[in-house]
């Protein structure tokens, strides 16, 4: 029933759905553009100009952008690890990315690197702050035997534990450098180019291609590792090459942006409710259904509080917590797992 | 001690599955020493044993989830560890004791998963997939359930639509542990004598062979071609029910004195416990009620 009627159309509502977005999301804001006016300065290409064109297409065009690969790339990294690990708690910062990726922007920032090399160091410290954590914590959940999931999950906490803790010191020890810090591990998609979106596009294309070739797999890996094994699915191989994608795909997204927390997590579970757990859906649906809440998030942040921003992390947050508190009441009641 | 499983009827049948010498287990200890048996095509052989007599890591071997220490497994005079995963799956399919999906999947959705194996990365459903589901299902008296959500059937529903899943595979050999352990009674009967059909009949033309861990000696012996019997890690006895299921075998391999009667509805060995004490008690009892009476 679930997986029939609804779940059809959700894709291209979706699709629709991010289109308005985008429209919202580059007319909305301190000075107004009517969306006619800015289908138009689109349609007259990158040239056009005038003040309206300006914010159109240096301003919010890539800020719109940029939300909608990290949205998408959030989303899919949550489908596809809630599916690995089969816990419908996982996000994409499950193995330490954004712990990891926290850490190194702090360094980049304290260090001296951003001052030497401008701020274009913070993104570069911060996705290999992120990959290192999680190749590390691969290899220790590895050290002690057969690298099972709850030791990899373990693993994940345990080393995101100790990296907030030497976050919290450089914290302490940044000095002038504290605001700067504070804002970017807050999550922030303002200020960003063009090149710098795409570069985080490409990354979350390729995680994103590799995830929907594991679709089936991940439909398998539902019944459980054994199950999967024996409807032919490689089960170690499948699981590194999709924990590599997942992690490059939000390593790229945090560096670019801080800790965005919560679309990973929500988004999937919302798909699920229409269209039913199949990840042949589900990927693309989280996806276009992450980009849409991203930047509708992201343009809620920058009117809400004239002339302030939002750190548009703050506005999933707080959006998002309490919508998660209400499906796991919800979950709750009906039961976590699908028992008779 | 039957050490092969002889064949039943006159005319011989062909060997799907050989298996020699098998050990292995978990961690420093064994848990199977030297299994070795073969299985006809088309066969219902029932698995039977005390708890930890290697069973459930028997099956694991079967579909290669474990990895046997020594001894070799020939499917289709192949050995089975050089098949790639994927032709693997094509042809044995297991059903798990468990295995319940996180999520909720439909009905139809999770018996589609049995097609994983026949699909390539990029490809869609090709009709012969969808064939597969819909035939799947109709095997198993799912299609009516087709809609419903995995989580609302019943324990015995759930078994058939896993069943259903498996045969989705299109396998030549199918795997269950202990398919009808969770079940009432009208819903053992049912799995089993789906599970019967499907040697008799024709998923694949040629008859399925189906190899399934069992509790419960009676239902095994009422509904299988052959048993194999597993103690300590080594197949104790192996042959029709009528040579394994015998009061010395039982004796020696579950440690409680049995009568062995025979079913009166198939004529199949039917065991029950000698309860010395019990019997005792009631004949007392029996006695007793006579005597008030006279």
């Amino acid at each position: 029933m679930k997986a029939g009627g609804a779940g059809r159309w959700l894709i291209p509502a979706l699709g629709i759905l991010l289109v308005g977005c985008w429209v919202l999301g580059m007319g909305l804001g301190s000075v107004g553009i009517p969306p006619g006016e800015v289908l138009r300065i689109l349609a007259a290409g990158p040239e056009a100009t005038g003040p309206n064109a300006d914010i159109v297409w240096r301003l919010r065009g890539p800020r719109v952008l940029m939300g909608t690969v990290v949205g998408a790339a959030l989303a899919t990294g949550g489908a596809t690890l809630q599916g690995l690990f089969r816990n419908p708690l996982a996000d994409p910062y499950l193995l330490g990315v954004s712990a990891g990726a926290a850490v190194g922007a702090a360094l980049a920032m304290i260090g001296g690197a951003a001052r030497w090399a401008g701020m274009a160091a913070v993104p570069a410290f911060a996705f290999a702050g992120g990959l290192l954590t999680v190749w590390g914590v691969w290899q220790l959940s590895r050290a002690g035997g057969r690298g099972s999931t709850v030791s990899l999950l373990l693993a994940g906490v345990a080393v995101s534990a100790v990296l907030s803790a030497l976050l919290s010191f450089l914290l302490l020890v940044s000095g002038h450098m504290l605001d700067r810090i504070v804002v970017w591990l807050m999550g922030n998609l303002g200020g960003r180019s063009w090149s710098q979106a795409g570069w985080v596009a490409a990354y979350g294309l390729v995680g994103g291609l590799v995830m929907w070739r594991y679709r089936r797999e991940l439909d398998a890996l539902a019944l459980g590792e054994e199950a999967a094994l024996s409807l032919g699915v490689e089960v170690p191989v499948v699981k590194r090459n999709l924990l590599v994608a997942a992690s490059l795909a939000a390593a790229a997204a945090v560096a670019m942006t801080g800790v965005i927390g919560f679309v990973g997590l929500m988004v999937p579970h919302l798909v699920r409710l229409v269209a039913g757990p199949g990840h042949g859906r589900l990927l693309p649906a989280s996806a276009l259904g992450g980009a849409c809440l991203l930047v509708l998030s992201d343009t809620l942040a920058r009117c809400l509080l004239p002339p302030w921003e939002i750190p548009v992390g703050v506005i999933t947050a707080l959006t998002g917590g309490p919508f998660f508190l209400y499906l796991l009441w919800r979950h709750q009641r009906a039961g976590w797992e699908a028992k008779p | 001690m039957i050490s092969h499983l002889g064949p039943r009827e006159a005319a011989p049948r062909t060997v799907q599955l050989r298996v020699d010498g098998l050990a292995c287990g978990y961690g420093n200890g064994l848990v199977l020493r030297g299994v070795s048996f073969t299985l006809e095509r088309g066969s219902f052989t029932g698995v039977l044993g005390p708890n930890g007599s290697g069973k459930t890591t028997l099956l694991r071997v079967l579909c290669r989830v474990l990895v046997p220490r020594r001894g070799y497994v020939l499917l289709d005079g192949h050995d089975l560890s050089r098949f790639p995963r994927r032709e693997l799956a094509r042809r044995v399919a297991m059903v798990g004791p468990d295995w319940r999906p996180q999520f909720e999947f439909t009905v139809a959705e999770v018996v589609a998963l049995g097609r994983i194996p026949h699909l390539g990365p990029w490809s869609g459903e090709s009709p012969a997939d969808r064939r597969a589901v819909e035939r799947a299902l109709e095997l198993t008296g799912t299609g009516a359930l087709a809609g419903r959500l995995l989580g609302s059937l019943s324990e015995g529903e759930r078994q058939r639509v896993m069943i259903a899943r498996a045969l989705a595979q299109e396998p030549s050999l199918l795997l269950l542990d202990e398919p009808t352990s969770h079940l009432d009674i009208s819903h053992q009967v049912q799995v089993l004598s789906l599970l019967h059909g499907l040697t008799r009949g024709g998923v694949g033309g040629g008859g399925l062979t189906v190899l399934a861990v069992m509790h419960d000696l009676n239902l095994a012996a009422a509904w299988c071609d052959r048993l194999l019997l597993l103690h300590e890690g080594r197949v104790f006895a192996a042959g029709s029910p009528e040579e394994v299921l015998t009061p010395e075998v039982i004796r020696r391999v579950y440690g409680g004195e049995v009568l062995v009667l025979r079913n009166p509805v198939c004529g199949s060995p039917y065991v029950v416990p000698a309860l010395a004490a019990r019997s005792r008690e009631i004949t007392a009892a029996s006695g007793a009620r006579s005597s008030r009476v006279g």
